[in-house]
């Protein structure tokens, strides 16, 4: 009976093939490191963020007088499990934007942007993109004092650009003078409907496109369609099964036991458009990119400084010609890619402190370094593909 | 050798979310002092906040509103107002939304700004975006935490100033009892997963001896 159900199915849809396709009998090098579950972490955190932003929805206000007590009274105090559904998106959040980030870096580690793979990385940067619109949309949302002042500045962000239209575009984006209702629906909209159809399309595009190049391998060889070598994905979901569960763990404790830096005590305080906060930061994911903005004193260079670093990484694949791939066959790269993280690591913890002349000064010096990082990625492969051509 | 290579990299990635998660990076300004530590050692947290809430009724009630507590400055008691309040909290499930409530009573709102400059702050998420040392410390001396405030100085007692605080404490998290439940069904959950991982691991290593696939 369930054998024609299942024939009546598959005849008629082709489901099952494409799942045995590319879900079981797909192959990936044997001996996967770690960071390869980093991708299966973040698809399930995005299913994680779209079930509870669900069931927080039902329960949310988008309004400027209303928002506030609807995520601070009604979900966390009066709906039955509510405070649960809330960690859940807020901690997720913070766990999706660091397995990203994790996930990114690494991909530079293991050169995952080469050929064939550009446009693996190139949807992948667009992604990262549609994520950051993500948090900085649902930041507003809960409508506290930093949610208001963190709006304000970054639809002030398109007046950096020195064109009389930006600051119609700035208006334009905000519906008004000021944060208001309209920009509360607005940015909603975009963050309920918009925004996750299009990271959903984007994440399919993401998986069908590596699925067709291969993953790479950690030591570099270039093994899809080598039987051997590969193991069929069914293990690697085993393997995945043990890693998700430890995440889950890990997860589990910031919700039960300590949620509170995923949800920034000064958020608690209701907006209050007549009073600038003494220290404003971006939430960790942007303290980075703020440190740039602010420590040059233009602000037009300091908003063209940040995009440098956003383009470079979006051109990673031309900027490495070399034909070698992986960290741990090229020293070279390795020594380079170090300092380029710890230089990120430098300029997202100097973000949150205060504006000093000192921050501004360690700003400055951590982007230049940052920036040789992606400028001598074109001499490194030069070097390498010299150093070839002599053997 | 092929792990010594990752291990700088585990270094900076894990000290990066440590310094930006673990919070050294911004230490507490304000403390609670000994003395008022003492009394919550000694006091439960039940009792405090109960006492904090007749405490809190009696000296703050005048300007300040705990809406998430059902507690209104006392001008809703006026014989004008008192019905239309009643009215409003039998409607509304005894929370009145801030369209509601700044409405109905816009007018004495308005002479209460006329009075400090600007409206004396709802505090039912104070004990958070303060912090309870920087709170204790305002609750006792407003001047020396934010100069120039127009919030009197209500010279209360320490008990009487932890009273309050637990009392605001309790207006946005959860009580300790409630804590603890948490705590619990966090303490399964976590053991569960654990156990799961465990078992997945067997079960994968079993899978991979019984295919002769080595990893």
């Amino acid at each position: 009976m369930s054998q024609s159900v299942k024939e009546w199915f598959e005849s008629r849809t082709g489901l099952g093939k494409i799942f045995q396709k590319e879900m079981v009998e797909y192959r990936v090098p044997k001996g996967l490191t770690l960071p390869y579950s980093l991708g299966v972490l973040a698809v399930l955190f995005f299913a994680i963020q779209i079930i509870s932003g669900i069931f927080v929805l039902m329960y949310y206000k988008p309004d400027m007088k209303l928002a506030f007590d609807s995520v601070n009274y009604t979900i966390m105090q009066v709906v039955p499990w509510g405070w649960f559904l809330r960690s859940l998106h807020a901690v997720g959040a913070g766990f999706f934007m660091a397995i990203i980030y994790t996930h990114m870096f690494t991909g530079i580690y293991y050169n995952a942007y080469k050929s064939p793979r550009q446009l693996v990385w190139i949807i992948g940067w667009i992604i990262y993109m549609v994520m950051i619109l993500l948090v900085l949309t649902g930041y507003l949302l809960p409508q506290g004092q930093l949610s208001y002042w963190a709006s304000e500045v970054v639809s002030e962000m398109p007046t950096a650009i020195p064109l009389d239209i930006m600051e119609k575009v700035s208006l334009w984006i905000k519906g008004g003078f000021s944060i208001g209702d309209i920009t509360i629906t607005r940015l909603f909209a975009l963050h309920v409907v918009f925004l996750p159809l299009l990271l959903i399309a984007l994440v399919f595009l993401h998986i069908q496109f590596f699925h067709q190049t291969g993953v790479t391998s950690p030591d570099g060889r270039e093994l899809h369609g080598n039987e051997k070598e590969t193991v069929p994905f069914i293990y690697v979901t085993l393997k995945e099964g043990v890693i998700i569960a430890v995440v889950l763990a890990a997860f589990a404790y910031f919700i039960f036991f300590y949620s509170a830096p995923f949800t920034p005590s000064a958020n608690f305080e209701p907006a209050n458009p007549m009073r600038t906060p003494a220290d404003i930061a971006p939430e960790w994911y942007l303290t980075a990119f703020y440190e740039i903005f602010r420590s040059i004193p233009n602000k037009f260079l300091g908003f063209m400084a940040t995009n440098v670093f956003l383009i470079f990484l979006l051109i990673l694949p031309i900027l490495d010609t070399s034909k070698k791939k992986s960290a741990t066959k090229r020293p070279l790269f390795y020594f380079m890619y170090l300092l380029f993280l710890i230089s990120f690591a430098v300029l997202a913890i100097e973000g949150t402190q205060p504006a000093t002349a000192q921050a501004a000064a360690i700003g400055k010096i951590f982007f230049i370094i940052n920036m040789i990082f992606f400028i001598s990625l074109p001499i490194i492969s030069h070097f390498e593909k010299k150093k070839e051509a002599l053997q | 050798m092929k792990f010594l290579r990752s291990i700088p990299i585990i270094l900076i990635i894990g000290g990066l979310f440590y310094a930006l998660w673990s919070g050294i990076l911004e230490p507490e300004k304000w403390k609670v002092p000994h003395s008022a530590e003492l009394i919550k050692a000694k006091v439960s947290e039940a009792q405090l906040a109960k006492e904090g809430e007749k405490t809190f009724k009696m000296f703050c009630t005048a300007c300040h509103s705990v809406r998430y507590k059902e507690i209104y400055p006392t001008f809703v008691n006026a014989p004008n107002a008192k019905p239309l309040f009643k009215l409003l909290m039998k409607k509304n499930n005894g929370f009145l939304n801030r369209y509601i409530y700044e409405s109905a009573f816009a007018l004495q709102l308005k002479g209460l700004k006329a009075a400090f400059g600007s409206v004396p702050p709802d505090l039912s998420t104070a004990y958070v975006y303060m912090g309870e040392g920087k709170l204790f410390n305002f609750i006792k001396d407003p001047q020396k935490v934010l100069p120039g405030t127009k919030m009197p100085n209500m010279h209360l007692s320490d008990r009487q100033v932890v009273a309050i605080s637990t009392f605001l404490k309790t207006a946005i998290l959860p009580t300790e009892k409630e804590t603890q439940k948490r705590h619990l069904i966090g303490t399964f959950v976590i053991i569960f997963l654990i156990v799961l991982a465990v078992l997945f691991a067997l079960y994968r290593k079993a899978v991979l001896t019984e295919e002769g696939i080595e990893d």
